[in-house]
C-alpha cells in the first residue's frame, strides 16, 4: 500500500501559477516607471553664524548691554571675504568685486578664480594661524547662487568652517 | 493526414521573464525618489562642488524653502511668508513645537536638536536668506545646513 502511495506522489506535479504573478509585477513596474523622475542630487553645506549680539545694533544708542551674547565664538577667522554686488540695472546681483581682508591688508579680485588662488596661498602663509575658519560678508543684493559659489571656493581652497557675517550694506546704513 | 502536433501544448517558460521583471521592479524601488512633503520642487538650488551628500541620519529637521523672491514657502499654506515678522512668528512656533516634542520624548530640558535646512532659490538675494537664518537663530535653533545641488568635477 505504501508503495502505491509513493508512486502516486511522484506522478503529482505542482505547478505555480506564474501568469498572475507576472501581471502583478508588470503593474508594479509600470507604477515605478511612471513615478520615477530622476532629480539632481542634493547635498549639504555646513556653516556658522555670527553670535547673536554681534553686528545687530545699527547705532551706538541701539546697543543693549543687558542682552546676553552667545558664549561660543562663531567667528574667529582671520580672513574675511567681502562680496560686492553689481547695481547697474543690467547685471544686478552679479559679483562686481571680491575683497579679501587679511591681517596683512586688503586684496581685491574680479572673479572667484583669483580668490581661489589667493586663498590657497594664504593657507600656506605663516601669517595665517587659523587655517580652518573663514568668513563671508556678502552684500544684501547679491544673488544667493554667487554666495554659494564663494562658499564653494573657500571650501575647495581648504577652509573647513565657513561663517556668514551680516550683509555689510545693511549693518552700516 | 493527421494533425499530431496540435495535441501537445506549447507553454512558454515565464520564469526567466518574471525574474527579469522583478529585478527591474527592485531597481526602480531603490532609485525611486518619492517627493518629500517638505521639499519644494520649485526651488532651484544653487550648484556646489564641495557639497557633501545629505546626512539622512538626522531625524529632526525643519526645511525652510525660500523662493526666487526670498519669500518663505511653507507646506500647507497657500501664501508664502513675506515679512520678517511673519517668518519670526512661524519659526518661534516651530521651535516651541520642537521643544514640546523633545519633552514628550523624555528629555526634561526640552533641548531642541532640530536641524534647520535652508533650501534657497539660486536667484534669490542673499539678504532674505540671511534674515531667515537670523530669525531662526533668534527663535532658538542651533544647528544649520544649506542645501545645494552637488556638481561633480568633470
Amino acid at each position: 500500500m505504501s508503495h502505491r502511495r509513493r508512486r502516486a506522489d511522484a506522478d503529482l506535479e505542482v505547478t505555480l501559477p506564474i501568469t498572475p504573478m507576472l501581471d502583478m509585477t508588470f503593474q508594479l513596474l509600470t507604477f515605478f516607471i511612471f513615478t520615477y523622475h530622476p532629480s539632481a542630487i542634493e547635498g549639504q553645506m555646513d556653516f556658522s553664524l555670527p553670535a547673536s549680539g554681534e553686528a545687530r545694533a545699527r547705532t551706538e544708542a541701539d546697543v543693549d548691554p543687558n542682552k546676553p551674547s552667545d558664549t561660543e565664538l562663531a567667528l574667529k577667522s582671520q580672513i574675511t571675504v567681502m562680496l560686492k554686488a553689481q547695481k547697474d540695472g543690467l547685471n544686478d546681483g552679479v559679483i562686481s568685486a571680491v575683497v579679501v581682508q587679511t591681517p596683512n591688508g586688503e586684496s581685491s579680485f574680479t572673479n572667484l578664480e583669483g580668490l581661489y588662488k589667493f586663498l590657497n596661498d594664504q593657507r600656506t602663509s605663516q601669517d595665517i594661524t587659523n587655517k580652518d575658519d573663514i568668513q563671508i560678508a556678502a552684500e544684501s543684493k547679491l544673488k544667493y547662487a554667487y554666495v554659494i559659489d564663494a562658499m564653494d571656493t573657500c571650501l575647495k581652497a581648504g577652509f573647513t568652517r565657513v561663517g556668514f557675517a551680516p550683509p555689510p550694506d545693511l549693518t552700516t546704513n | 493526414m493527421s494533425h499530431g502536433g496540435s495535441e501537445g501544448s506549447a507553454e512558454p517558460n515565464l520564469t526567466p521573464l518574471l525574474d527579469m521583471v522583478l529585478q527591474l521592479v527592485m531597481f526602480f524601488m531603490l532609485v525611486c525618489n518619492f517627493t518629500m512633503e517638505n521639499v519644494n520642487e520649485d526651488v532651484k538650488l544653487p550648484l556646489a562642488q564641495s557639497a557633501k551628500p545629505a546626512d539622512k541620519a538626522e531625524s529632526e529637521v525643519l526645511y525652510l524653502n525660500l523662493d526666487s523672491k526670498g519669500n518663505l514657502v511653507v507646506t500647507g499654506r497657500e501664501q508664502a511668508l513675506t515679512s520678517l515678522a511673519e517668518i519670526g512668528i512661524y519659526l518661534r512656533q516651530q521651535y516651541k513645537e520642537a521643544e514640546e516634542a523633545a519633552r514628550t520624548k523624555g528629555d526634561k530640558s526640552g533641548d531642541v536638536k532640530t536641524v534647520v535646512i535652508i533650501r534657497g532659490h539660486k536667484d534669490s538675494d542673499f539678504a532674505p536668506v540671511f534674515n531667515v537664518l537670523r530669525e531662526a537663530k533668534q527663535a532658538g535653533f542651533k544647528k544649520w545646513q544649506l542645501r545645494a545641488t552637488i556638481v561633480r568635477n568633470s
